[in-house]
């Protein structure tokens, strides 16, 4: 339970704020410390170990100053009164020397040693450390540096045991510690702050580029601009290229509706028009009923057109390939259902691994509206082929029926072609052929079949993705 | 012959209804694909009529759920939008052709007949029997090219027959296709339909199209002609 609640209080205080620069700024300002602390601590450390090792030497040096001015006279270590070492002499140096027998007795003492207390006299002749290795410790309640330095003296075959320890008050090293711990401290507070800072003013730098995008983006807003112009650094321009792209096809988009709704208003006008001239006209009741139903049925039409022109997508998708022979397969079975009566032999060749580059709906639009031409029309065949011409999908759909006049075996692709201007009672379905291939650049032809019939060939974009892979297209372009 | 209309928009039901009813057809309907999948399921037709895009279950699931139930008679489906990825998957769930909305009645009926006869097995509208031919399109019957003036049970009963020419048909099984799950059967009122179809259809006695087969039924007993 506490655990949890430990998390939870832990969440809520790392709770990262809402933007970008902050969340950076936030990480810093938690992590920063824990890094400064592990490097302070190091330091520290650092420092700490080699003041040690430098009292300790200059303890050694001061053992063997002793040791070099020290006689033997009747098998008795003599020291002389005064020494080289001044702050032997001195009471208040913090500095003293003193020498034990191999019983623990004291045999001699530095004159400076007069302040040291006795009872830490006794406890250090009781110190045994082994023959030949010195050793030096921090007695921290004492507030002194001992170091202990045995000796072993040979004269004439017999041995003498003496211990040398030299006591250095700590007072000295513990102030320049001091010293070093508040400056190290200092000092990496405001490398810190100081970094914290820096960070703050590179952020901004930085993230310019998110601000102007911001503003280039409002300014779109308000309308004062129609796309993102800034230049803007490598890891942002996908992003606004993309958006531009986003933008423009929204553009585009918003323009096809209106486009759209107004041709659907347009070309309902013409029916409308002629319906209200009819209350006007001397009509029989039979009359005035084909008159309205025939436009009615135009109407139908217009609305039909229009609803199909809005199903299919006049961007193309980026990367579809559409399996052109899964589309003919079905478009087929299901007409073949239709159409079981006339036992139609359907032949497909060559669709295998041919894709188109589109809207797979586009597809089965053009597919659904040929095919049923061909099915409806045709005699007992239909034949669908494919073939591959460069960037080029070619599929030719071709039926065994009466075929298309020769008058109208031209190309009868017309960008844009509206309904209201194409003669009356001519199917929707090749206007709608036309727009989706003129919307990807197509081309659309109608010939006589080599099986008798009408034959359509039409020309899309095709899906090479197994031959080479898909290349960007160059923005300068 | 009995058509179930599925169609979620209740004055085109109307419309479907009264104008296939005025065409000799006994008609069910109903409004949602629930109550579809169980009519279908408990009762016989000769042909559905379904709305693809009904609310709720739609005409695609109770399409499939027929199927799945070894349902095989024909299916209309009718569509709004039109486009071709709707078309296909009607057709691959399970119907036999699609109609665009708005249409023509006269569409409508012209594909109801040719659904109708494709089930039973004709390919031309006119039908040939010796001396009788059945027009499924004019809903007449001609005897020795010559009209014969039927009451429109009549000619349900005859076409009924006529379309499943050489097989016994039970008198259950008439009068479930020739009417209303709510009609007063009785057993009575189609004997007298068959006794009329005889005398009109063969006031000699020497064709003897409508064989009785005791205890079973009825067959229409003559062949097609081609």
């Amino acid at each position: 339970m506490r655990w949890k609640r430990l998390t939870k209080s832990l969440f809520k205080l790392f709770r990262v704020p809402g933007t970008l620069r902050a969340r950076l700024l936030w990480a810093s300002i938690v992590l920063l410390p824990i890094l400064i602390v592990f490097a302070g601590g190091a330091l520290q450390r650092a420092f700490e170990t080699s003041l040690l090792t430098s009292v300790e030497s200059q303890a050694r040096l001061q053992a063997f100053a002793l040791l070099g001015s020290a006689e033997f006279i009747e098998q008795e270590l003599v020291l002389p009164r005064t020494l080289q070492e001044p702050r032997f002499s001195q009471v208040q140096s913090g500095l003293s020397a003193l020498v034990f027998n191999a019983n623990g007795e004291l045999k001699w003492r530095s004159e400076s040693s007069a302040l040291v207390a006795d009872e830490l006299i006794a406890r250090i002749s009781t110190i045994e450390p082994e023959p030949g290795s010195s050793r030096f410790s921090h007695l921290k309640s004492e507030q002194f540096f001992l170091y202990l330095y045995p000796l072993i003296w040979e004269i004439d075959g017999s041995e003498y045991r003496y211990m040398i320890s030299i006591l250095n008050a700590d007072f000295d090293a513990m102030e320049e510690l001091t010293t070093f711990q508040t400056q190290l401290w200092g000092w990496l507070s405001a490398v810190y702050l100081l970094a914290l800072l820096l960070q703050y003013l590179i952020l901004r730098w930085g993230l310019k580029p998110l601000k102007y995008l911001a503003d280039d983006i409002s300014r779109i807003e308000s309308g004062d601009a129609i796309d993102l112009r800034g230049q803007y650094p490598g890891e942002v321009e996908p992003l606004t290229r993309n958006l531009n792209r986003l933008i423009d096809s929204e553009r585009h988009q918003r323009e096809r509706y209106r486009n759209t709704l107004a041709d659907l208003a347009h070309s309902l006008k013409t029916p409308l028009a002629v319906i209200k001239g009819a209350a006007s006209e001397d009509h029989t009741l039979e009359s005035y009923q084909r008159l309205i139903d025939e436009q009615s049925d135009r109407m139908t039409q217009i609305v039909q057109y229009q609803l199909s022109r809005a199903v299919k997508s006049k961007e193309r998708p980026l990367g579809s390939a559409v399996p052109v022979a899964l589309a003919v397969e079905r478009i087929c079975g299901a007409l073949s259902k239709v159409y079981s009566e006339k036992r139609m032999q359907v032949e497909l060749v060559a669709l295998d691994a041919k894709q188109f580059a589109g809207d797979e709906r586009d597809l089965m639009e053009l597919l659904g509206n040929l095919l049923e031409n061909a099915f409806k029309y045709g005699q007992s065949q239909v034949r669908v082929d494919a073939e591959l011409f460069e960037q080029d999908l070619i599929l030719c759909i071709s039926d065994d029926g009466p075929g298309v006049g020769t008058g109208q075996q031209h190309t009868i692709l017309e960008r844009g072609a509206r309904l209201d201007t194409s003669t009356p009672g001519q199917g929707i379905g090749l206007a709608v052929c036309a727009d989706i291939i003129s919307s990807y650049n197509g081309a659309l032809e109608v010939r006589r079949s080599t099986l008798g019939g009408a034959e359509f060939r039409i020309q899309l974009p095709a899906a090479i993705s197994t031959l080479s892979p898909i290349t960007a297209s160059p923005l300068d372009e | 012959m009995k058509i179930l209309i599925v169609e979620d928009d209740p004055d085109l039901r109307r419309q479907l209804v009264s104008s296939l009813a005025s065409r000799s057809y006994t008609v069910e309907e109903c409004a949602d694909g629930d109550e579809a999948v169980y009519l279908g399921t408990e009762y016989e037709f000769d042909l559905a009529i379904v709305d693809i895009g009904l609310p709720g279950r739609s005409g695609l699931d109770v399409i499939r759920a027929w199927r799945q139930i070894q349902r095989d008679f024909p299916i209309l489906i009718l569509t709004a939008r039109g486009d071709w990825q709707d078309k296909v998957e009607g057709l691959e769930a399970g119907a036999d052709d699609y109609l665009v909305k708005p249409f023509h009645i006269e569409e409508l009926s012209a594909r109801v007949n040719a659904l109708m006869r494709r089930a039973a097995g004709h390919s031309k509208p006119q039908m040939r029997f010796g001396p009788i031919t059945l027009d499924t399109t004019a809903r007449s019957v001609l005897l020795y090219e010559e009209e014969i003036k039927l009451t429109s049970y009549e000619y349900r009963t005859l076409e009924y027959l006529m379309l499943h020419a050489g097989q016994t048909i039970s008198k259950a099984e008439l009068t479930e296709h020739l009417y209303h799950q709510d009609y007063d059967r009785d057993s009575n009122v189609l004997e007298v339909f068959i006794r009329r179809l005889r005398q009109k259809l063969d006031p000699d006695q020497s064709l003897n199209p409508i064989m009785t087969v005791r205890g079973l039924g009825y067959r229409f007993a003559l062949e097609a002609t081609h």
